[in-house]
């Protein structure tokens, strides 16, 4: 029954997984050609770095190995961090399926419904098909930092931020938000549901760039407004010092609430605009 | 071909109409068409064919009317057992013919795998190709594959034969008659005349969104008869034919006469001879002759 959304979805993952499979061959390559036995200095970054900087100073050829056991000054990779970047890449890819009703108008809504099936229920599970999409995206582009990190030597630097599993469903709601951003704005498009998708991103960006701008009061407040609707808008992220996030809980709580809102809300109104549709 | 059963009409509109905006794409249209019967449905570009295919299956919202399949109002579920075929080729052009075969094995529990295959061998196609590949002979082909696969028992097909050669529009016939036979009801329209006089039981002649005429083939077709007169010069004006009542229509071409005559109207037969033609044959009437004398003058 998801056969054609399965086809749809897969071919979007697959290009990830090329893109995804360079990523991983960059780092390999990279760490093969950093990692020669007769230059190698293994150095530690912690607080007696200096001296063996001074040694590695007399080397001819100087590669740098940062050390698996991280001191206590070393750089340190928060989980949260790279939930948004796997967030971030689902979101872009949600953006790329979330025309999918749009794309059934463009001319093939006559196989769509002719369906045993009610018009509700095929958008229903293709709006499914893409968030599970977007999710794959998420995975993927999540196991390959792992990967990547671990091919790197630098896995250990991972942890567990404080905030690591709000963030982890912040930034699977997002996707969903956004999906239902593009589902709303292009569900009864004929055509350009790709102009309108990559259009709204343009948009989100430049929303939350005027609302740090130095505005006139009431543009600020119509910013801050439409800024109510953007989901990009709750997904800040920014840690302090100490590599938490610089938001609190409750904060984030409240992101997760507003994206789920507003993926529900778009959905919705997707759906409505799906069955007002003529072929 | 047809049911003479009490069953209910296998497709029952009732004064259908769809406006868009100002213009009247159909207008008040009421059709029955029985089970198991081969209904032809023609008209000029623009008549309103295809918008009553999309009203008939809720792919358009009728303006006013009601649709009825068997007695019923349209679900999903029946289209388990309808197919329709649009007049545009709807198929997703990214998919390969084995793919679009398999979407269809997945949505319908009546899909015949060993049916389709052999109509795609029927119709020659490559079903590894992908469908953006295919000339539009061969995606109309690819869409005859799939509406014909799931053993419908009630086809709606919007210009079947489109883009199709000689020897495919033949096939395409051919399982509309078998399928007809085997019991199912089948709906299509087609501007070659030819076809539908071949393969229809039934005919209904829409112009400008109204039905001007419907019914029997054969009966239509016995309704009026066709007298011929050559004549040595250019065919006389004949003001007596133009004022009998019996006659239909009359139409003169260079020493060319015909007058479109109901039934068994000697009166015409006569009034023709007396103006001395060089011959006289009285003609059977086919369906495009019906079908221009039906919107031909309107």
């Amino acid at each position: 029954m998801i056969y054609k959304e399965y086809l749809r979805i897969s071919r979007g993952i697959i290009w990830l997984s090329i893109v995804c499979a360079l990523f991983l061959a960059l780092t390999g390559y990279g760490r093969l050609t950093s990692h020669s036995p007769a230059s190698t200095i293994d150095v530690e970054i912690g607080a007696d770095a200096g001296t063996h900087s001074a040694q590695a100073a007399h080397h001819a050829v100087k590669h740098v190995h940062h050390a698996v056991h991280p001191g206590p000054h070393q750089p340190v990779i928060p989980w949260s961090l790279l939930f948004a970047i796997a967030g971030i890449v689902a979101t872009i890819f949600a953006g790329i399926y979330g025309a999918s009703l749009s794309n059934e108008n463009q001319g093939h809504l006559e196989v769509a419904w002719t369906k045993p099936r009610s018009r509700s229920r095929y958008a229903l599970i293709d709006m499914a098909a893409d968030y599970a999409g977007a999710t794959c995206a998420f995975a993927l582009t999540l196991l390959t930092a792992v990967a990547c990190l671990a091919i790197a030597g630098l896995v250990t630097n991972l942890f567990i931020d404080r905030d690591a599993w709000l963030n982890l469903v912040r930034f699977l709601v997002l996707p969903l938000a956004w999906l239902g951003l593009v589902q709303a704005a292009t569900a009864s498009l004929r055509e350009r549901s790709g102009a309108v998708s990559g259009g709204l991103w343009v948009a989100a960006v430049a929303l939350l760039g005027l609302e740090i701008a130095d505005l006139p009061r009431m543009w600020h407040g119509v910013v801050a407004f439409l800024n109510f609707f953007n989901p990009l808008n709750y997904s800040g992220y920014r840690t302090d010092s100490s590599g938490h996030l610089a938001a609190s809980i409750a904060d984030l709580q409240a992101d997760i609430l507003a994206l789920v809102l507003l993926g529900v809300a778009g959905i919705l109104v997707a759906l409505v605009q799906w069955r007002k549709l003529e072929a | 071909m047809i049911n003479s059963t009490a069953a209910p009409a296998a497709i029952q509109l009732s004064n259908l109409t769809k406006r868009y905006g100002d213009v009247t794409a159909v207008d008040g249209l009421s059709l029955t068409i029985p089970p198991g019967s081969i209904f032809g449905l023609l008209g000029t570009n623009g008549a309103g064919k295809t918008t009553t295919f999309k009203c008939l299956l809720g792919l358009a919202r009728p303006t006013d009317g009601e649709v009825r399949f068997n007695g019923e109002a349209l679900q999903p579920s029946l289209f388990e057992r309808l197919s329709y075929m649009p007049e545009r080729v709807a198929l997703y052009e990214w998919m390969t013919g084995e793919q679009h075969l398999k979407l269809t094995r997945l949505s319908f529990e009546r899909f015949d795998g060993a049916r389709a295959n052999e109509l795609a061998q029927l119709f020659g196609l490559n079903l590894r190709k992908r469908i953006r590949t295919f000339s539009k002979g061969q995606q109309s082909a690819m869409a005859i594959v799939i509406a014909f696969s799931t053993h419908p028992d009630i086809l709606v097909l919007d210009e079947p034969s489109s883009g199709l050669d000689p020897v495919h529009q033949r096939h395409v016939l051919d399982l509309m008659i078998d399928a007809a036979a085997g019991g199912a009801t089948v709906l299509f329209s087609s501007h070659q005349i030819g076809q539908v006089e071949r393969a229809a039981d039934r005919v209904a002649i829409l112009h400008r969104g109204k039905r001007v005429l419907d019914g029997e083939v054969e009966q239509l077709k016995a309704e009026v008869k066709i007298i011929e007169a050559t004549f040595q010069g250019d065919a006389p004006a004949l003001p007596a034919l133009d004022v009998n009542a019996g006659v239909q229509r009359v139409m003169r071409q260079g020493r060319l006469l015909r007058a479109y005559v109901r039934g068994a109207n000697n009166g015409a037969m006569h009034q023709i001879q007396a103006a001395s033609p060089t011959s006289v044959r009285v003609l059977d009437q086919n369906l495009e002759d019906i079908f221009l004398a039906a919107v031909g003058d309107r």
